[in-house]
């Protein structure tokens, strides 16, 4: 079933100060959105507003198929699909990998949804019985997206995934993202500063910088245009 | 739909792995762990001179105490300073019910659920509040719980209430000594089976996983205040439990039950053993009550000596005498087996 996932006039501050503004945001499921920006540029921030953090004060709208989820606490966010894979990545340290898992599942989701998910993330299926703290990074981040699936969201939002992993881990990863909108029939936003991650598994592209979306679009259109490259995510002298 | 990576190769499918869907229907830890508990006890009970067996009934039923406070400090990381308020309401209660007509059971359930209700109704009062805020309304509280002890007649102010009967289970006399003792301890043993079992499921894990973070667990869909709510619920219901107990042993209900500093003592009873384990609470409670009672109970300086072994115990081993025993189970794999499964 089509569903979508939309963020209208969002604007969001950390007390006062203000991270994001006016951001407009359209996610179907079985797509793929990539936002890209440099360190600061609001990408954390418009994940934690749509799964409304309370740190977050926020203004607008976040909505799926109409209904709002404005006023709703967090676990109600995720209760109505909306995963969220922050970018710490931490997993519950002294459960096991299982018990990550089990304590996501939510009620009515498939019994064969644990297995559908080890397909999906082979890498998991090895790492049931141990404790999380025994996980590498790349394990861990193979954990933490594991543990949203098995909830069966409609939306996944994923929170720089590939922070602190070896290219190879990386690649892996990519693929194993890149199977899930069809896999799982849901939407996935990822929010990256890697560049090539990003344009490689992305259906659309969005640039973000200093709270404010500059530049949406094809991820085609972004890799032809090294002048945009340049202005909106490089570092150092422009 | 598109995928623009290459999705590699499908893997065959494969039956779902037990470790998670079925782990824990085979899970017999709650089954054999209290039972080995109440045996070796009650081994040490019948075999110890008979001036232990008051020491170690009272042990038993701290310890059961102290296992409820775990739940909050140890399984999520919720912290109180008023736990004492709990086990003194129940305590009460048994006393204020007072009757030789009732089977002795219904006493421990109906302390449970006032402790219970009180324990709904303060987590409702505190459900913005989190870490030392919480733990500060828990200690009004209970500091408001042990004046109005002196402060409502009906409670018998500083003298308490006396005169509390043993009575009987299903016919089965329990004013004895002996006969209380294994009423007593099969009351707890399956109490902490049950709460074993509890602490094996989906529910303890979610508990884990908010105490670990609460914002992440939130994330997932687990609804942090209400898993909150239902572990302070079920503490405050055992503590009470426990409380009754006390009230039945000694038939006699005093202020001190619900004293800010026997909340203390329940803290220290606790990391004693060891927070983050199961059984942790209930080992360091039995050691405090065998070192203040049986081993330094009649010495002048005990409170000191007392003093002294726990402060080693926090500076050495702050994961108490189950962190120990982990230790050196590294060292020594025959210790090994002591430490398989989850922590509290």
């Amino acid at each position: 079933m089509t569903s979508t996932l939309t963020v209208t006039g969002l604007s969001a501050s950390y007390g006062l100060a203000s991270a994001l503004k006016s951001i407009d945001l359209r996610v179907e499921k079985g797509r793929c959105v990539g936002l890209l920006g440099r360190n600061g540029a609001g990408k954390t921030t418009l994940l934690k507003s749509i799964v409304a953090d309370p740190e977050i004060t926020v203004r607008g709208d976040v909505a799926i198929d109409g209904r709002s989820l404005r006023k709703l606490a967090t676990y109600k966010v995720a209760r109505l699909g909306v995963a969220w894979v922050p970018d710490t990545r931490r997993i519950f340290t002294r459960l096991t990998v299982a018990e990550n898992l089990d304590i996501a599942r939510r009620r009515g989701v498939a019994s064969d949804q644990l297995e559908r998910v080890l397909e999906a993330v082979p890498l998991v299926r090895g790492l049931l019985k141990r404790a999380g703290y025994e996980l590498s990074g790349g394990e861990q981040q193979a954990v933490t997206i594991a543990r949203a699936l098995m909830s069966a969201p409609d939306f996944l939002l994923l929170d720089e995934p590939t922070e602190g992993l070896s290219p190879l881990i990386v690649e892996q990863l990519q693929a194993s993202i890149a199977r899930l909108p069809e896999i799982f029939d849901l939407g996935v936003v990822v929010a990256e500063q890697n560049f090539r991650f990003v344009t490689d598994l992305a259906d659309e592209v969005h640039v973000l910088e200093t709270g404010e979306m500059v530049w949406s679009g094809t991820p085609e259109l972004l890799v032809s245009d090294p002048d945009l490259v340049d202005r909106h995510l490089s570092v150092g002298e422009k | 739909m598109t995928t623009k990576t290459a999705p590699g190769t499908v893997l065959p499918r494969r039956p779902a792995p037990k470790a998670l869907v079925g782990r824990r229907a085979w899970d017999v830890r709650p089954l054999y762990e209290p039972a080995i508990f109440a045996v070796v006890l009650s081994i040490g009970y019948f075999v110890l001179p008979s001036s232990w067996q008051y020491t170690l009934t009272i042990g038993v039923i701290y310890s059961l105490l102290a296992t409820s406070l775990g739940i909050l400090f140890g399984w999520t990381g919720t912290y109180t300073f008023g736990h004492a308020a709990f086990f003194g309401m129940g305590a009460y209660a048994t006393a204020l019910l007072r009757t030789e007509s009732w089977n002795a059971l219904l006493f421990l359930g109906l302390s449970a659920v006032v402790a219970a209700i009180a324990a709904v109704v303060i987590g409702l009062l505190g459900g913005r509040l989190v870490k030392v805020e919480f733990a500060m309304l828990t200690m009004i509280v209970g500091q408001i719980a042990y004046l109005l002890t002196f402060k409502i007649g009906p409670l018998g102010g500083d003298n308490g209430l006396v005169g509390i009967t043993r009575g009987s289970v299903f016919g089965f006399d329990v004013t004895s000594n002996n006969s209380f003792w294994i009423y007593t301890i099969v009351v707890i043993a399956v109490v902490m089976g049950i709460l074993r079992r509890i602490n094996l499921s989906s529910f303890g894990a979610s508990l884990n996983a908010i105490r670990d973070d609460p914002v992440k667990a939130a994330s997932i869909g687990l609804p942090v205040k209400g898993l909150r709510l239902a572990a302070f619920t079920l503490s405050g219901a055992v503590a009470g439990l426990a409380g009754a107990l006390f009230a039945q042993q000694g038939g006699i209900v005093t202020p001190d039950t619900l004293s800010f500093t026997f909340s203390g003592q329940i803290i220290i009873m606790a990391l004693l053993g060891g927070m983050y384990r199961f059984w942790g609470p209930a080992i360091g409670a039995l050691i405090f009550q065998l070192l203040s009672t049986a081993v330094f109970g009649n010495s002048s300086n005990g409170t000191l000596y007392l003093g002294v072994i726990l402060l080693v115990v926090v500076l050495v081993f702050p994961k108490g005498v189950l962190g120990l025993l982990e230790r050196l189970s590294n060292r020594f794999p025959v210790l090994g087996r002591l430490r398989r499964g989850r922590k509290a």
